[in-house]
């Protein structure tokens, strides 16, 4: 998977993250979806995203249950863009 | 097979800050007084090479391993919290441009604070929110303008304050998209003031004050790193200072022990025993004990964890230490002072003092909220399932 593809499924995962937050229904997940695919750009800070700790946490969550890795090494603290996220994720799938 | 033992060198350090501390630092009364800061007791610092000990030797530092500063930052600790703190919260501002800065920026803002005492302070705090610029955008603006930014704003209780000549300090870009941003500059620059407004419970032997920046110019080459990336940078500092002040925990709670020890081998507690010897006491003893080892066993731990790099526990292990290394502290003064009974209460004495200086130990460099939030952070992950 590269880090394109992984950006991509970031993106629906974030959007899970928010959706059950906020109880969206269909239609709701659809704009929220859409929401995201503007914000969430690679190069991005992740301070603009503007997500507290505990929700880039619950998306990290969500990240090992879907590829089966561990980030528990990873503080969000210490990385700057989205990119550097990505990085991080893409070197833990390709090790499993 | 992981081994934590500190090298010849680094117990050589730990060596010469323990006679340091025993020959300028133990029997200092004017130390815990308001308003005073201690400059004499500084420059012999500065001489001695503890207050350049993180920088490289290449920009003129002593060239000290983060084991060493460790070693040292205990025993200096154990003469006085104050000074201790004063001494090693550089590390901020110097991890800061080690890691972030340019070539340039380093041996213009970090060689000058080798060659004469000087002292660099990281402004991050604000009036408004503490230390909480996690949670809320940043009250101090940068503005962008041509070749550079114009800096706006007041940061509150930054230890060294008002005797730093440099200052890193971290702002919101106007028009920006809300996160930090970090920027060094000097103390004396056109639009900075600072003052020292406050009266603390103890820590007095350091100097705590305010920073307003009022239409202060900083050229764009004085920005660290890129901008919104100032949580990246302060968190990177402060994991590599906050192993520092859980250090200075277990000087802290050793000095508080000590008193302990020492009161029980003078007292009797019967005709024919002295309090050292009574079950109740000792076991007291052996709790603090423990309770020494077990911060200084995490502080190293935290120390060599941080040294590994990316993709370690090092931020999450830096938190585990402050937050135990602080709470050490405080737990044993208070204990001292509750086993020194009249003696341990009354103003003048050892542990009384330990005990108002150790308090701010769980405040600074972020509240034990604060760090468990960082614990948190990679502790609620299920990768944590399963793995020691």
């Amino acid at each position: 998977m590269d880090k394109a593809e992984l950006l991509e499924v970031v993106k629906d995962l974030a959007t899970e993250v928010t959706a059950s937050e906020t109880n969206a229904d269909e239609a709701a997940t659809r704009a929220l979806r859409a929401e995201l695919d503007a914000s969430i750009r690679a190069e991005a800070p992740l301070t603009e995203l503007g997500w507290d700790s505990v929700r880039l946490t619950w998306l990290l969550v969500r990240i090992e249950e879907r590829f089966d890795i561990d980030t528990s090494t990873l503080s969000l603290y210490d990385l700057f863009t989205v990119d550097d996220l990505l990085v991080e994720l893409k070197e833990r799938i390709e090790a499993r | 097979m992981i081994d934590f033992a500190p090298t010849p060198d680094e117990l050589a350090f730990r060596d010469r800050v323990r006679t340091f501390v025993a020959e300028h630092v133990v029997g200092r009364a004017d130390l815990d007084q308001h308003g005073c800061f201690p400059w004499d007791l500084y420059e012999e610092a500065f001489r001695a090479g503890l207050i350049t000990s993180m920088l490289p030797g290449s920009l003129g530092g002593g060239g000290q391993t983060p084991m060493a500063v460790v070693l040292g930052a205990e025993e200096l600790a154990y003469g006085d919290l104050g000074v201790a703190t004063s001494t090693f919260v550089g590390t901020l501002t110097t991890a800061a441009l080690l890691q972030f800065g340019t070539a340039d920026q380093q041996e213009r803002w970090l060689r000058p604070l080798t060659t004469q005492l000087r002292f660099a302070c990281h402004a991050f705090s604000e009036p408004e929110g503490s230390s909480n610029l996690f949670a809320r955008p940043a009250s101090t603006t940068a503005r962008p303008v041509d070749g550079g930014y114009v800096l706006n704003g007041v940061k509150s209780t930054i230890t060294n304050a008002t005797v730093a000549s440099v200052i890193t300090v971290f702002a919101r870009i106007e028009g920006g998209p809300g996160g930090l941003s970090c920027f060094v500059l000097a103390a004396d620059a056109p639009g900075v003031s600072r003052r020292n407004p406050y009266r603390k419970l103890g820590q007095r032997a350091s100097d705590t004050g305010e920073i307003t920046f009022e239409e202060v110019f900083v050229p764009i080459e004085d920005r660290i790193g890129q901008p919104e990336q100032g949580m990246q940078i302060t968190t990177r500092a402060m994991t590599r200072s906050r192993y520092g002040v859980a250090a200075m925990g277990v000087g802290a709670a050793r000095r508080a022990r000590d008193a302990v020890l020492a009161y029980g081998h003078s007292r009797q507690a019967s005709s024919t025993q002295k309090l050292v010897q009574a079950q109740d006491y000792r076991f007291q003893l052996a709790e603090m004990d423990a309770a020494i080892e077990a911060a200084r066993a995490v502080t190293w731990r935290a120390c060599w964890e941080v040294g590994q790099g990316r993709g370690g526990h090092g931020t999450r292990l830096s938190s585990i230490a402050k937050l135990l290394g602080a709470r050490t502290a405080v737990q044993i003064a208070d204990q001292a002072i509750h086993l020194l009974g009249a003696q341990g209460y009354m103003e003048g004495g050892v542990v009384e003092k330990i005990a108002r200086d150790a308090k701010v130990l769980q405040i600074y460099e972020g509240p034990e909220a604060v760090q468990k939030m960082l614990i948190a952070d990679t502790a609620t992950r299920l990768g944590r399932m399963g793995k020691p």
